[in-house]
C-alpha cells in the first residue's frame, strides 16, 4: 500500500527519495507494508499550531502521530475488516525543529529516520507515559533501528532513549 | 520529543486525493490558459462612487457627444462617469501596488514577459529549464464568507488577491531534441477557507515529452497523468524538479511574481479601458 510524502514547508530542503527509502525500510521491518501511511513535513509554525490544537501545547516539536486505529495495544498490528482501513495514519515531522536540533556530526536524514521510527511506533499503539510503557516503546524502537542499522550500516539510536 | 497519540485519526485517503486531483489531458496552450475561475477583485471604492454618480441622463444619452466637448463621437454622460470611476480605481490600485517593477526570482532565472504570459529561463550545466505561466484567470475564487457587520471597514474583510497560475516546466538537455514537460499546479483551495488541507505547495499533474522542433503541442505523445502514478516515481519527479531549482521556495517566488504581473496588467487594462472610453 501507499506511502505518501508531503512537504508543506520551505524552510528546510527535503529530498523525498532518500526519506522515502528509509521509511520504506522501516515499514518493512515493522511488517506494515500493507498499510497506507502519510508522512507530512512541516515547519515550526505549522507543527506548533497542530501541537496547540491537539495537545494544548503551544510550542514546536519534532513529531506528532495521528493513528488511524485507536486503542491498539502496544505493538499490535491492526486487523482491518475492510480494505480502506489498511491505513496506519499520519506522521507530521517538524522538519525545521528537527533541523535545529540536529548536531553538526549528525546526518539530517538519519535523524529524520529516527524521528519517523518514533512516530511509527506511536501509530502502532506504543506510548511513553509511564516507565513500563516507555520500556516497551524503547525496546521496539531499538529493535527496529538495530535492524535498519544492519541494512544501511548506520548506528542509529532510539529517540526515546533516556526518557525515564 | 513527542509523546503523542491523538483520538482524531486523519485518514490518508483525503490526503491522497488532495495531492492528486484528477486532471484531464490538455494541450500546452490550454495548460497555459487555465479554465476560467470566478473573479472576485474588490471594487470597494468604485461601488461607492458608482452609487453616487449622476444617473438621470445615463439611459437617455444615445446621440453623438452630449458631454459638450463637441467631438461628434458617441460620448455620453455615462462615459464621463465611467472615466471618473476608472480614474479613481486606477489611483487606488496604484496606491496598493506592492511592486513598481516585477520582483526577481532567485536562483539565476531570467524573465521574459509577453503580455500576460511570462517565461523564466535558467541554464544549468548544459540543460535549459523553462518555466512558463499565464496570469489570465489565475486568481482563485475567494471564499464567500459572512458579510461584514455594520461599522466594519470593507478593506479589513478583503483577502489579498494572490495569483496562483498553473505553470509548465520544460527541461531540455544539451542535444536539444526533445523537452521533458511537467505540468504543475497549485492546490485549488479557495482563498480564505480555514479548512486544514495537507496539500503540497505545488504538485505535478502531467508529464510528457515534446519535440523542440514543433511549435505546437503534439497530442499524439504519451502523457503521464500523476493521478494514478506510483508515489515513488512521483517523489523522483519532485526531486528532479528541485534539483533544477523548481522547489517550494521557487513556487512561492513564482506566486509573488505572478501576483505582481497580474496586478500590473490589471492596472494597464484599466488605463486602456479609460483611454478607450475617452477616445473619439
Amino acid at each position: 500500500m501507499s506511502l505518501v510524502l508531503k512537504n508543506l514547508q520551505r524552510v528546510v530542503r527535503i529530498r523525498r527519495v532518500p526519506l522515502r527509502k528509509k521509511i520504506e525500510i522501516l515499514r518493512s521491518i515493522l511488517g506494515v507494508q500493507k498499510f497506507d501511511l502519510g508522512v507530512i513535513c512541516v515547519d515550526n509554525k505549522n507543527i506548533q499550531h497542530i501541537n496547540r490544537i491537539y495537545r494544548e501545547k503551544n510550542v514546536p516539536t519534532d513529531v506528532l502521530s495521528f493513528p488511524f486505529h485507536e486503542n491498539l495495544k502496544a505493538g499490535e498490528i491492526p486487523q482491518p475488516d475492510f480494505p480502506d482501513d489498511y491505513n496506519l495514519g499520519d506522521i507530521f515531522l517538524g522538519v525545521e525543529y528537527i533541523f535545529q536540533q540536529c548536531k553538526e556530526n549528525e546526518d539530517y536524514y538519519d535523524i529524520l529516520t529516527v524521528t519517523a521510527t518514533h512516530g511509527l511506533c506511536h501509530l502502532l499503539g506504543f506510548t511513553h507515559d509511564t516507565e513500563t510503557e516507555w520500556q516497551k516503546m524503547f525496546q521496539k524502537e531499538k529493535q527496529v533501528l538495530e535492524e535498519l542499522n544492519r541494512h544501511t550500516g548506520t548506528r542509529l539510536q532510539p529517540l526515546s532513549r533516556g526518557l525515564f | 520529543m513527542l509523546p503523542f497519540r491523538c483520538c482524531v485519526p486523519r485518514a490518508l485517503g483525503s490526503a491522497v486525493s488532495g495531492l492528486r486531483p484528477a486532471a484531464p489531458s490538455q494541450q500546452l496552450r490550454q495548460l497555459l490558459q487555465p479554465a476560467p475561475r470566478l473573479f472576485a477583485r474588490p471594487f470597494g471604492l468604485l461601488s461607492v462612487r458608482a452609487g453616487s454618480a449622476r444617473r438621470t441622463s445615463l439611459l437617455g444619452q444615445r446621440g453623438p457627444c452630449a458631454c459638450g466637448c463637441g467631438c461628434g463621437a458617441l460620448h455620453t454622460e455615462g462615459d464621463k462617469a465611467f472615466v471618473e470611476f476608472l480614474s479613481d480605481e486606477i489611483k487606488e490600485e496604484k496606491k496598493i501596488q506592492k511592486h513598481k517593477s516585477l520582483p526577481k526570482v532567485s536562483g539565476g532565472w531570467e524573465l521574459e514577459v509577453k503580455g500576460t504570459e511570462a517565461k523564466l529561463v535558467r541554464k544549468v550545466a548544459g540543460e535549459k529549464i523553462t518555466v512558463t505561466f499565464n496570469i489570465n484567470n489565475s486568481i482563485p475564487p475567494t471564499f464567500d464568507g459572512e458579510e461584514p457587520s455594520q461599522g466594519q471597514k470593507v478593506e479589513e474583510q478583503e483577502p489579498e488577491l494572490t495569483s496562483t497560475p498553473n505553470f509548465v516546466v520544460e527541461v531540455t538537455k544539451s542535444d536539444g531534441k526533445k523537452a521533458l514537460v511537467l505540468d504543475c499546479h497549485y492546490p485549488e483551495d479557495e482563498v480564505g477557507q480555514e479548512e486544514e488541507e495537507e496539500n503540497d505547495i505545488f504538485s505535478i499533474r502531467e508529464v510528457s515529452f515534446q519535440s523542440t522542433d514543433e511549435s505546437d503541442w503534439n497530442d499524439t505523445k504519451y502523457t503521464l497523468n500523476t493521478d494514478s502514478l506510483d508515489w515513488a516515481l512521483y517523489d523522483h519527479l519532485m526531486d528532479f524538479l528541485a534539483d533544477r531549482g523548481v522547489d517550494n521556495t521557487f513556487a512561492d517566488e513564482l506566486v509573488e511574481l505572478s501576483t505582481a504581473l497580474e496586478h500590473q496588467e490589471y492596472i494597464a487594462f484599466l488605463e486602456d479601458l479609460k483611454s478607450f472610453v475617452k477616445s473619439q
